[in-house]
């Protein structure tokens, strides 16, 4: 009797601890990558998950409750704007190109100019930016709480009211589960030799030595350093990118090394969409750009041939993971006419 | 008797378990039960509750938001916002030895993030309540801003995630860079009659490096509640310590809508240099 007691106890109590515990979500970390990292107070949990899922959809967090954050991060896209700038409320356009926002997880800061040191913060960025969603994070919270179904899932997911803590956390942890590892150069690296073909292994042999130099940025298993560097596009940036963060000179026209898993879908390029198709982005590399005065010196004319072009475009195409897009746990869940 | 030994080993750990469980639990799923983290040091327990009220003029001419004012060069503007952080208000006595007088509520309880929200739309903000240590004491020191590091260097105060953050640093403050996650120390926002036409300014001072210390000369014993003034002339922000009109609030020669660069160091500058604070009883 007592032991049977004791069990109950013992199960109450692990029940008490796994409603609130951090990290009984799991996601599956392809190969070749390293432990997802997860923040310490905002571990993954599938209420939290399923929250930011539906927050991350949901117009009302715009001022106008014209756009959500899925309506410039589209999943077709790789979860990028198709668009040069996109449009926040009221028709207002943006600066700069919405990036695609998969494996963030492992991202050491946010936006272009990497401004947001976590992910957390970044959520509010759009929000509050009056080019963007233009609103306030306590109004959003405020009409949310009109919504029963917002109150219970807050409450599940962190044991609070709507509040703007909670929003920022829940959108972060569904974003942090968006994890691309399945493209057909994952497979290639998983053994599976047939799944690249010649021209795109020739184009990888480009990128990844000396004749391309692509891999002294876009390196590892996201295809990025984290680094900022200035990749010659302008004799002089209007928008000075990490200086804005920094102050410093030095980081004029300098911008985020973006991760180039599912290039192919994330047209256009460049900070500012510039540069309309992979084409134009080889294109730019091969003739070393416009020199300045932060130029990065490892991009360099590199006069690649027709050929050699050809290759590199295969093998950025091969980056493209169709499983990702796909799936419906990281789709808006209904499409509305 | 060994089983009974176990099991009551079991039942104690148990109990402890759901101990934790429970404080898990009070703490809000995904909180972090850990101290909140202030600029102030907590109060010497001889300290004493005084009052600083906050007033503004420009040159003399009592300012208040929207009010037609003169500059130092003679131009004729008006300010429809003026709201800055207050922290790390200090005692500094004769030999020059500091002593923090940690920032209060009107009961005497310190506030929470030991910062205040100065707001030249909201009198009541303009009323600041101080613990000081009693003394006797020649300069009174104010940051102007939100400090970078909590009180004993452990942890970071201005670049937390806002969203958890409640009043004064609340994402939804007007003070928070979405942008550049942290807070807007001081800003000044108006309207001039330049030569060449009305022009719009605003002056937003951010980012740690503009954090601002003051130092204003003030005899004052501290050793029963007691009220005191704390001025500010607004037309010394716009003029540099050896008399220069900058930053241009027409943006004639420099930027009039600054958030960051040149023209925010020179404000933060004159903040500390030009005498914009000044001390009565």
């Amino acid at each position: 009797m007592e032991r049977l007691a004791l069990s109950l106890w013992v199960v109450l109590t692990v029940g008490t601890l796994a409603s609130c515990e951090d990290g009984n979500y799991e996601v599956a970390v392809p190969a070749g990558f390293p432990d997802l990292p997860i923040p310490a107070g905002n571990g993954l949990t599938e209420a939290r998950v399923n929250l930011g899922k539906r927050l991350f959809y949901d117009k009302q967090l715009s001022r106008t409750q014209e756009i959500a954050c899925g309506s410039c991060h589209l999943a077709d896209n790789a979860f990028s704007d198709p668009r040069q700038f996109s449009v926040g409320v009221e028709g207002r356009i943006g600066g700069r190109n919405a990036p695609s926002i998969v494996n963030l997880a492992w991202n050491t800061s946010f936006f272009w100019d990497g401004g947001a040191p976590t992910l957390e913060q970044q959520v509010i960025g759009p929000i509050i930016n009056p080019l963007e969603m233009d609103m306030k994070m306590g109004d959003v919270t405020d009409r949310l709480a009109q919504d029963p179904t917002y109150v219970a899932a807050f409450q599940d997911a962190y044991g609070t009211e709507p509040i703007p803590g909670s929003l920022t956390k829940a959108v972060a942890s569904f974003m942090r589960t968006i994890v691309s590892g399945d493209s057909r150069y994952d497979r290639y690296q998983n053994g599976d030799r047939a799944a690249l073909s010649e021209s795109e292994k020739r184009g990888m042999a480009i990128f990844s030595g000396e004749r391309g130099e692509c891999f002294h940025c876009h390196v590892g298993f996201n295809f990025t350093n984290n680094g900022f560097r200035n990749d010659n596009l302008y004799a002089v940036y209007e928008d000075i990118g990490r200086a804005k963060i920094t102050e410093l000179e030095s980081d004029v026209g300098k911008f985020k090394v973006p991760t180039l898993r599912n290039v192919a879908l994330t047209a256009p390029y460049m900070h500012d969409g510039s540069l309309a198709t992979l084409e134009d982005v080889v294109e730019h590399y091969s003739t070393g750009g416009v020199l300045n005065a932060n130029s990065d010196p490892t991009i360099q004319p590199l006069d690649l041939t027709g050929e050699e072009k050809a290759d590199l475009i295969a093998f950025l195409r091969s980056l493209t993971d169709e499983t990702l897009i796909a799936d419906p746990r990281f789709r808006a869940d209904e499409v509305r006419p | 008797m060994e089983t009974s030994f176990i099991s009551t080993g079991l039942r104690l750990l148990a109990a402890g378990v759901l101990a934790l469980g429970l404080a898990v639990a009070g703490a809000g799923c995904g909180g972090r039960a850990s101290a909140v983290c202030s600029a102030d040091p907590s109060p010497s327990s001889d300290a004493v509750l005084i009052d600083l009220a906050l007033d503004a003029n420009a040159d003399g001419t009592p300012f208040a938001i929207g009010a037609n004012l003169t500059s130092a060069n003679g131009l004729d503007y008006k300010v429809s916002m003026l709201r800055f952080y207050l922290s790390h208000v200090e005692m500094v006595d004769g030999s020059g030895v500091a002593r923090p007088a940690v920032l209060a509520d009107a009961g005497g309880v310190p506030l929470k993030y030991g910062v205040t929200l100065v707001d030249f739309a909201n009198p009541e903000s303009q009323l600041i309540h101080v613990l000081a240590p009693p003394g006797s004491y020649e300069s009174v020191s104010v940051g102007i801003g939100v400090p970078r590091d909590c009180s004993g260097g452990v942890g970071i105060l201005n670049h937390e995630n806002a969203s958890e953050q409640t009043p004064p640093l609340d994402v939804d403050s007007d003070m928070y860079w979405g942008w550049d996650p942290g807070y807007v120390h001081f800003k000044i926002e108006g309207r001039v009659n330049a030569p060449n036409g009305a022009r719009s300014f605003a002056f937003h001072l951010g980012d740690d490096k503009r954090y601002t210390t003051v130092s204003i000369p003030a005899k004052v014993d501290v050793a029963a509640p007691t009220h005191h003034h704390l001025h500010l002339d607004i037309n010394r922000l716009f003029v540099s310590p050896s008399g220069d009109p900058t930053p241009d609030m027409t943006g004639a020669t420099t930027s009039n809508n600054v958030h960051g660069g040149v023209e925010a160091d020179t404000l933060a500058n004159n903040l500390k240099m030009s005498g914009v604070m000044s001390w009565n009883d």
